[in-house]
């Protein structure tokens, strides 16, 4: 069991130290909120637009949180402890893996509402299953992201470098969740997408701890 | 040495004998015209980019398992070629669309897939370039080469799927049987421009060598 | 036929300009690795 407290000791003080510095979260939040009123503005608000703004503005909104993933770490040299403690880096994944989990669901769900609201469409009534649509893309993109997180963590320009690398990536996690989010709110189903994802995902959480390791190597 | 001047050579041979059948022996396109001409290069210049996509994945998977610095040197060289001829591959493959179907861009899965690919690339390369250090840049660029590798197939099916799961497919290049003398000058561009890219590879892994034991020392 | 010429010509071009940045590359990196050495040989 010792595994998993490790997991939850990282997972509880990345989310601590978001939530103690939740002006920037708060900023983040503003920012997608942004994204979501341009596109609709310039775009048009008509419901069919909205799952594809809704995703867009996920993704671009992903790219400017997931650094702050390892800011900590950058900024007060804590890397270098947190290696220090005993049990695989594979568990530091895990942890902050959960951490960007809650995070990205937390923004989900704020920009579904925005969408909601702004493109005027029901989210009441399919909300199981666009729940089920957005964890699934959320896991892929946490996945993905704690992954970059730590690729960037020794890397200059940073927050730069994070759209370049995530959005390619990520790329079938937003098309299919868009998707998805299409389907659900037409209260039908795309197997086709469920199981991109469903591949995205199961492959990202195979072989990213174990890159992980590797990124996390001192040098 | 001496091979990898042959290899220039033969490749220097090979890319004039398909300019000339590419050119000028083959016939024009009963579609479309002169401008098939162009797909004897767009075709090996994105053919060549996966190869050396592909390339690059081996060589960062056996970088990171046996971190003998030889195979970041094809690791990176593969890179930077990719990112050479993946840019000649967008290019052309704008080039040829413009005439052919009016526009400058389709978005066409293949061609999307390609310029995913192209930040790929460049994101190992960036990655290998603002890292702390040559040796943490070596890794960070192999581990971004492997997930992009697995993530491109997945990438290539998402686009198709994302258009034309709803839309029947546009035309799409290369679709049609090829009268023979047509095959043959694709089949020569493709000769030539992997003999072209094995010269390259092997010049440039040997300045990755070069220029490695020059900061060491 | 312009695109045609247009689309090789970029071909042509840059895989020059390419080969011959490499070589150029190579002469220095040699280069400098003769003079690296010959430092280290005059510090003996």
């Amino acid at each position: 069991m010792r595994a998993l407290d490790r997991v939850a000791a990282v997972t509880s003080k990345d989310l601590l130290l978001e939530w103690r510095g939740r002006q920037t979260a708060t900023a983040m939040g503003m920012v997608a909120l942004l994204i979501i009123l341009f596109l609709g503005f310039v775009l048009g608000s008509e419901p069919a637009r909205a799952p594809a703004v809704l995703w867009v503005a996920m993704g671009f909104a992903a790219v400017l949180g997931i650094p702050r993933l390892t800011q900590a770490e950058v900024e007060q040299q804590a890397l270098e402890t947190l290696l220090l403690y005993p049990g695989s880096r594979e568990h530091i994944y895990w942890g902050k893996f959960l951490a960007l989990v809650i995070m990205l669901t937390a923004l989900l769900v704020l920009l579904c509402a925005l969408v909601g609201v702004l493109f005027n469409i029901p989210i009441w009534t399919h909300l199981p299953a666009l729940i089920a649509v957005g964890l699934f893309g959320v896991i892929g993109l946490a996945a993905i992201g704690t992954l970059l997180a730590g690729v960037v963590l020794h890397v200059r320009a940073r927050e730069l470098l994070m759209p370049i690398l995530l959005l390619p990536l990520a790329l079938p996690v937003v098309l299919g969740c868009l998707r998805l989010t299409e389907a659900a709110l037409a209260g039908r189903g795309e197997g086709v997408w469920l199981v991109v994802i469903g591949v995205f995902d199961l492959t990202a959480l195979l072989v990213c701890p174990i890159l992980f390791e590797v990124v996390m190597e001192e040098s | 040495m001496r091979g990898q001047s042959f290899l220039g050579g033969a490749a220097l041979g090979f890319l004039a004998v398909g300019a000339y059948v590419g050119l000028v022996a083959s016939p024009p396109d009963a579609f479309q015209g002169e401008y098939v001409r162009i797909m004897y290069v767009h075709v090996p210049n994105a053919w060549v980019a996966y190869v050396a996509f592909a390339i690059t994945c081996i060589a960062s998977a056996l970088y990171l398992a046996k971190r003998t610095p030889v195979y970041d040197y094809v690791a990176h060289s593969a890179t930077e070629l990719g990112v050479v001829f993946t840019g000649l591959a967008l290019v052309t493959g704008s080039i040829w669309g413009r005439p052919v179907w009016g526009t400058w861009w389709t978005w066409d899965a293949r061609l999307v897939t390609t310029a995913v690919l192209f930040f790929i690339y460049l994101g190992a390369l960036l990655v290998r370039g603002l890292a702390d250090d040559p040796q943490r840049g070596a890794r960070l660029a192999a581990v971004v080469s492997i997930i992009g590798f697995l993530d491109v197939p997945v990438i290539h099916y998402s686009v198709v799927w994302f258009r034309t799961l709803h839309q029947p497919a546009s035309l799409t290049p290369g679709d049609t049987k090829m009268a023979l003398p047509m095959l043959a000058a694709l089949l020569l561009g493709l000769l030539a421009f992997t003999a072209l890219f094995a010269y390259l590879l092997t010049l440039r892994i040997r300045l990755a060598r070069a220029e490695d034991t020059g900061e060491a020392a | 036929m312009g695109w045609v010429a247009l689309a090789y010509g970029i071909v042509l071009i840059t895989l020059t300009t390419y080969v011959l940045s490499l070589h150029r590359r190579l002469r220095e990196a040699t280069r400098a690795r003769g003079i690296s050495t010959e430092h280290s040989a005059s510090a003996r």
